[in-house]
């Protein structure tokens, strides 16, 4: 009596629990009072669509700090091979994670880009004539 | 005795309701409340709280920390098969073309990484998180900086649009658990096992199957944007697309992936021209820095 009690509790729980933590999420969108869950009607963040943004964007994601994640890819215990993936691509096994790093270490400086948007009239230096948005 | 299970329930029902919200350090004080009342060792606490939570995470989106992690992996892969070319002149000029478009994406609050793959095969990748590669082949067979901002647009957009993630949470795999697998600090054997096939989904979809149509026209056409609104010649995308077609049936070797994981390029001319008539994207006042990229080709020559 005591375990059906609980595990019909638990399954109240589990349906509440469920709706809770989804209403407080803020990735999930709601309309008329319903929650739609799916991730693809999330809105997107706006594209910086003014040049004096663009500076700002750039040092903002490129000065900052990057998260520190192991290095760790599957360790395969089979020999078989790459599951679902055709013979060609067996060749799959490696992993070269020092090339990540170096992609994630590798810096331009704002006198970098600047020079360079500015000589090939891009960027903030591009000059709408007409062309507008 | 019924008094005290009254209680022990409403006490159960109230503090189990505070699980899926709260830290993991109040989650365990609950259940040790919880097992004073109904004693220790309560499994089905347990597994409601462990099949609540994999409810809910089949309902919410990748983050962006598992997102970065597979992401990762797979760059990770793709460099260790193709190998990585790292030309420092070059590799600057790219991150030069490619960050500069960053601030005109959809998503400019990641960072975006770019590299040159070792391979004269003509083709570009993505990865989830923003790793992007493209091939030294493919830098060959390029004429315009506006054609190279054109091909980096659109695997920004691949990235942007969350094309991967979107791909890898429709799959039942995600939702037994390799998101859990993913993020956590150890993994067990069943866990390794989910990651790896996760990881496998997504070099098998970059490497033989592709992305879907729609997806490959929804990327050319934000690209084209995307590289428009920075000043480049919108044509840029479309014209090394029309190289593709003029070669497309001289069945090269190098292009052969590259074709078999996109939609014929007539088919995404026609796509593109169709959205930039509609959206006015013409090349009057923009920039084509032909001469810019090809000063750097002879002055860098690719081997």
């Amino acid at each position: 009596m005591k375990k059906r009690m609980v595990t019909g509790l638990a399954l109240g729980v589990l349906v509440s629990g469920a709706w809770l933590a989804l209403a407080g999420n803020e990735h999930t969108p709601r309309k008329d009072g319903l929650l739609l869950a799916a991730a693809d009607k999330a809105k997107a963040p706006e594209p910086a669509a003014q040049e004096d943004d663009f500076w700002t964007t750039f040092q903002r994601l490129f000065s900052s700090p990057e998260p520190q994640y192991e290095d760790r890819g599957p360790q395969r215990t089979e020999v078989s091979g790459v599951r679902g993936v055709d013979q060609e691509a067996k060749m799959s096994e490696k992993y070269n994670w020092k090339a990540v790093r170096q992609m994630e270490q590798f810096t331009v400086t704002k006198q970098q880009m600047f020079k360079f948007l500015k000589e090939g009239k891009v960027g903030p230096f591009f000059a709408k004539k007409g062309g507008g948005q | 005795m019924k008094k005290r299970r009254q209680l022990g329930a409403g006490l159960f029902l109230l503090l189990a309701l505070a699980l899926f919200s709260t830290p993991s350090r109040l989650v365990s004080q609950i259940k040790d409340e919880v097992d004073k009342v109904f004693g220790t060792g309560r499994h089905d606490v347990d597994n409601a709280v462990e099949t609540g939570r994999n409810l809910i995470k089949m309902t919410k989106p990748m983050d962006f920390e598992e997102e970065h992690r597979l992401g990762r992996q797979v760059a990770a892969r793709l460099a260790g098969n193709f190998g990585i070319w790292n030309d420092p002149n070059w590799t600057l000029y790219l991150n030069l073309v490619g960050r500069g478009l960053v601030p005109y994406s959809e998503r400019a609050d990641i960072k975006y990484r770019f590299a040159i793959l070792k391979v004269d095969d003509i083709n570009a990748y993505s990865t989830p998180a923003g790793y992007i590669f493209i091939t030294r082949g493919m830098l060959k067979e390029l004429g315009s900086e506006a054609e190279l901002a054109g091909v980096l647009a659109h695997e920004i957009a691949h990235v942007a649009k969350k094309h991967i993630v979107k791909e890898v949470q429709k799959s039942n795999l995600y939702k037994t658990g390799a998101s859990q697998a993913i993020r956590a600090a150890t993994v067990d054997v069943e866990s390794q096992q989910l990651i790896e096939k996760v990881n496998d989904q997504i070099f098998d979809l970059l490497i033989n199957k592709g992305f879907s149509k729609q997806d490959e026209y929804d990327s050319d056409q934000t690209g084209t944007l995307n590289a428009w609104k920075m000043g480049y010649n919108p044509l840029g995308l479309r014209n090394f697309i029309a190289t593709l077609q003029s070669q497309e049936k001289d069945q090269s070797p190098r292009m052969k992936r590259l074709l078999s994981t996109h939609p014929a390029p007539e088919n995404r001319l026609k796509e593109l021209d169709k959205f930039m008539a509609q959206n006015g994207l013409k090349p009057e006042n923009r920039q084509d820095n032909k001469e810019r990229f090809q000063a750097f080709k002879a002055k860098h020559p690719i081997p």
